[in-house]
């Protein structure tokens, strides 16, 4: 069914509002043919209504959008070739799962044969053969899910569209069909556009994601920039967990920044130069405003530190504190550790390398200065001057 | 502004115009009658006509004559104590069938679609047959020497309402105790309480929404039914059969008067509606049960008395339908009944075809335009937007608060007479029943649209059909089912229609339950009980293939 040629979809500066609202505000983006794309953020961020307006089932009030060259704002929805996968699969519950499948080719009004055999390949693709007779009802949470995939799929889309295709389903199965879906994407070469708000499910499916807050693409990069290199605090803290200690400059020196804490710890970080991944502009470059007495705050991840034992406190970039308490989660030990002053430190810990502190005891944690992203007060990433 | 409004009309698409026709359709058929009538009750007629010059005058009339305001008093006596009773027999019905196993809970089911079928005012007419007079009790008792109290005045009434009404609330509490999850109980028994002690500190608050809709329902039905207590009343006079015998007066009539009145019962009803909604909406948690009650089992002997409570309930609610089909194959003579099985009341019933004849064709008509209109208006207050929507939506819901009486007095009061001369024809009728039901259809379509969602239609649209197209491929063929049953229901409904019939009818437009009290009143108990079984037998025909073909249960009929 890989027939067609993928479509290249591009936005240009699009705007939608409802009344009282601006769900998507001023967005462009391109994604490549054949990419797999996702619209990662909180509910009420404007990505379910991009996706509904690259349907067509919203219209934008300002802006365009292209598949390959052509501007389809004036095309309605139902002659725009996109195929969604609804988040509660708006299976027909009245058609059976092949005539469910087939319903779009028979729109199109693909030869009886032709149909047949398209919709034959669809249900081996998502492994349904067997069910063609079913009707919705008798069919599993799951079951149902591959039905609105086939049904999508069949009719040979310029793009897919899903919005939130997994949200419904239990865990474990989440997981499984997660890699189907990514497996399923890559064997069509089908460009997709994919609608969510779980990290891990964005980070793990997609080749390109674009972070959205409130109607706003807020940064747009690969999984491991949008993780490694987050543009600002709040995708930061929306992509993974992290430690967001404030503190003083107290010593500039190129990208090498050393910070004081009220408890009168200090840590130096290296400060990475302008970001690699395209984030909003005046996001990088604002070393010059990194002067001594500068608040700011000091990020990274609780598995990027290392946890020693009492006795370490001394050496660089260390921090001191008491175990508050700690989850005991098999492969990982994570430890809450009050540093003072009320601020508290999450650190993990391999458990192979053995469990070095309970609650109650004294634990040091070794930052590397390379890990540390600074924050201004408001949240934006302070990077290191490009020299 | 109008010529903008014009020109913008000329681009309106189908369902604007939709729009702008249901709006113009609630407001001929419901809104303009309703405001005439209030308007007559304070229109002064002449200086020595009632109520005088006075706008007022009418109410003031009303309220200084015993004559008068004794009727609002028995209304509602009659009414709550109705009330009070259906509730103290529906809910624990409700309870004991739902939650404690005995044998033969089936019986529940035939005796609740058994008073649903049977016309309101039949029970009246039954009771006497049973407990009047020259009742079969009655003459039984007698015969060893026992004398019963009469069963003629309010208590009759409340009797007879009682047992029609009951049902209302059992199906309303069954459902709501549905909504419960067994979890709340087991959380409740589970911290101490015994299991009555749950029923009492837990579903019991839970089912206040249930309890007041089942008690509203009770309350508006009895308050407004006329039919019972003139049957049974004997002189015992409720603000209904005033209303009819000051519209449908030998010396012509009053409209004034009957629209004061009229006036009167509709602001006790639509106080009653607004009482209840601002009481249940404090109640409401929106919860639903993802494993509702269970079902427990009692000891012997508790079985036993749960079995016994339930059965004498069946038992009474019966009585009246098996006493009318029974009796009408007894041989008669005027109000006399003989112990001798007969089918000369069939064979002699030459009022039956006409009356017959005009129910079929009045409510087949009538439920043919509910369901055609109904659906339309319908997907309009689902799917639309806007103000005009929104009216659409509150005026569709007006026709639940008036009562049947009131209604045939409005539409009477507004099309009888010039221009539109519609008094004493089939259409006048037909109207009436079309808009008294069309608010069940809109809600039934409204809500089962509502249900499936509008993403099936997106997802249709967006595989590439388009709108008009996926309207009639997946909408239409998923609403099919749910608006044949809710036709089959209208039809039911209004086959038994007696209210607003009885302030609209004339001798050539007689419908079945017109017949059986015109008959009863006559004193022709044979010729009443042969009627009352054909009415039966079809309001109960449609009712079964509801069950039987739409796997409907008894839930449908409130």
């Amino acid at each position: 069914m890989n027939s067609r040629t993928s479509t290249r979809l591009r936005l240009e500066n699009v705007t939608v509002r409802f009344p009282g609202v601006t769900a998507v505000n001023d967005v462009s983006f391109e994604v490549n043919p054949g990419e797999f794309f996702s619209l990662l953020g909180p509910s009420g961020c404007g990505k379910t209504t991009l996706l509904r307006t690259i349907a067509g089932f919203y219209r934008q009030e300002t802006g365009h959008i292209y598949f390959n060259d052509q501007c389809i704002d004036r095309i309605p929805p139902h002659r725009r070739g996109t195929a969604m996968v609804f988040q509660n699969y708006a299976i027909f519950p009245h058609l059976t799962v092949w005539d469910n499948v087939g319903y779009g080719l028979r729109a199109r009004k693909v030869k009886k044969d032709e149909a047949a055999r398209r919709i034959r390949a669809a249900l081996e693709l998502v492994d349904l053969v067997g069910l063609e007779k079913r009707k919705p009802k008798q069919l599993s949470g799951g079951q149902q899910q591959r039905v609105a995939v086939a049904r999508a799929v069949v009719i040979e889309p310029h793009i897919l569209l899903m919005d939130e295709p997994l949200a419904n389903l239990d865990a474990k199965l989440r997981i499984r069909l997660r890699t189907e879906l990514r497996k399923l994407q890559q064997q069509l070469g089908l460009t997709t556009i994919y609608v969510t708000h779980d990290q891990e499910e964005a980070l793990s499916l997609s080749d390109r994601i674009a972070v959205m807050f409130g109607g706003k693409i807020a940064q747009l990069g690969t999984p491991e920039e949008i993780y490694q290199d987050p543009a600002s605090r709040q995708v930061a803290e929306f992509v993974g967990e992290g430690n967001y200690l404030q503190g003083e400059v107290t010593q500039v020196d190129g990208g090498s920044v050393v910070v004081t804490f009220p408890t009168g710890a200090v840590v130096r970080a290296e400060l990475s130069t302008a970001g690699s991944s395209g984030g909003p502009a005046g996001s990088s470059g604002t070393g010059g405003r990194l002067s001594k007495g500068a608040a700011v705050v000091v990020s990274f991840r609780p598995h990027e530190v290392e946890v020693m034992p009492q006795g370490n406190e001394d050496a660089p970039n260390c921090l001191e504190g008491t175990v508050q308490h700690l989850d005991y989660l098999g492969a990982i030990v994570r430890y809450h550790i009050d540093i003072g002053k009320g601020m508290t430190v999450l650190a993990e810990h391999y458990t192979m390398k053995g469990v070095p502190a309970r609650q109650g005891d004294k634990l040091v944690v070794r930052i590397p200065p390379e890990r540390i992203k600074l924050f201004d007060t408001e949240g934006t990433r302070i990077r290191g001057r490009s020299s | 502004m109008i010529r903008k409004l014009l020109s913008d009309m000329r681009s309106w698409s189908f369902w604007q115009w939709a729009t702008l026709g249901a709006a113009l359709l609630f407001f001929v058929l419901l809104v303009l009658p309703l405001l005439n009538l209030v308007l007559a009750s304070f229109r002064p007629s002449s200086a020595w006509g009632p109520g005088g010059t006075s706008f007022i005058g009418t109410y003031v009339e009303f309220f200084s004559y015993r004559y008068y305001y004794s009727t609002l008093i028995n209304s509602f006596l009659v009414s709550t104590l109705a009330t009070l009773f259906a509730l103290l027999i529906g809910f624990p019905l409700a309870y004991l069938v739902n939650r404690i196993e005995f044998p033969g809970k089936f019986l529940v089911r035939v005796a609740v679609v058994l008073t649903f079928v049977s016309p309101p005012f039949i029970g009246a007419y039954a009771w006497i047959l049973l407990l009047g007079r020259n009742g079969f009790i009655t003459q039984l008792l007698k015969s060893i020497g026992v004398t019963l109290p009469s069963i003629y005045g309010w208590k009759g009434i409340v009797l007879v309402f009682t047992l029609q009404a009951f049902p209302f609330v059992f199906l309303l509490c069954s459902s709501g105790l549905r909504s419960i999850d067994q979890s709340l109980e087991e959380a409740a028994i589970n911290l101490g309480r015994t299991r009555l002690g749950a029923l009492w500190s837990v579903i019991l608050p839970l089912m206040v929404p249930s309890i007041t809709t089942g008690a509203l329902l009770v309350f508006v039905t009895t308050f407004a039914d006329f039919g019972t207590p003139q049957i049974i009343g004997e002189g015992f006079r409720v603000l209904a059969s005033l209303i009819y015998s000051e519209y449908v007066n030998e010396f012509g009539g009053n409209p004034r008067v009957a629209s004061t009145l009229s006036v009167m019962l509709l602001a006790v009803t639509i106080g009653a509606l607004l009482l209840q909604r601002a009481f249940a909406k404090r109640y409401a948690y929106g919860q639903e049960a993802i494993r509702p009650l269970g079902v427990y089992r009692l000891s012997p002997l508790g079985t036993f008395v749960a079995a016994l409570v339930v059965y004498t309930i069946v038992f009474a609610a019966f009585l009246p339908t098996l006493t009318i089909i029974v009796s009408s194959f007894l041989k008669s003579q005027g109000p006399l009944l003989l112990p001798e099985f007969s089918l000369q009341g069939y064979r002699l019933a030459s009022r039956l075809p006409l009356a017959f004849r005009n129910s079929l064709v009045y409510v087949t008509t009538a439920t043919l335009l509910c369901v055609v209109v109904g659906s339309l208006l319908g997907y309009i207050v689902s799917r639309g937007r806007g103000r005009l929507v929104a009216a659409i939506d509150t005026m569709s819901m007006i026709p639940f608060a008036v009562a049947g009486v009131v209604l045939g007095i409005a539409l009477s009061i507004t099309y009888g007479g010039p221009p539109f001369y519609l008094a004493g024809t089939g259409a006048l009728l037909v109207l009436a029943y079309f808009i008294r039901r069309l608010p069940y259809t809109v809600r039934s379509v409204s809500s089962m649209l509502h249900q499936i969602g509008v993403q099936q239609e997106e997802a249709s649209i967006n595989l590439g059909v388009p709108p008009a197209r996926t309207f009639l491929r997946i909408t239409v063929p998923q609403v099919t089912p749910a608006l044949v049953s809710g036709a089959l229901l209208t039809w039911a409904t209004t086959a038994r229609e007696f209210n607003s019939t009885v302030m609209l009818y004339v001798g050539q437009t007689r419908t079945l339950p017109v017949e059986v009290f015109t008959q009863v009143l006559q004193g022709n108990f044979g010729a009443a009980s042969v009627v009352g079984t054909v009415l039966i037998v079809t309001t109960l025909v449609p009712i079964l293939i509801l069950f039987k073909v739409f796997g409907e249960d008894e839930d449908v009929l409130v």
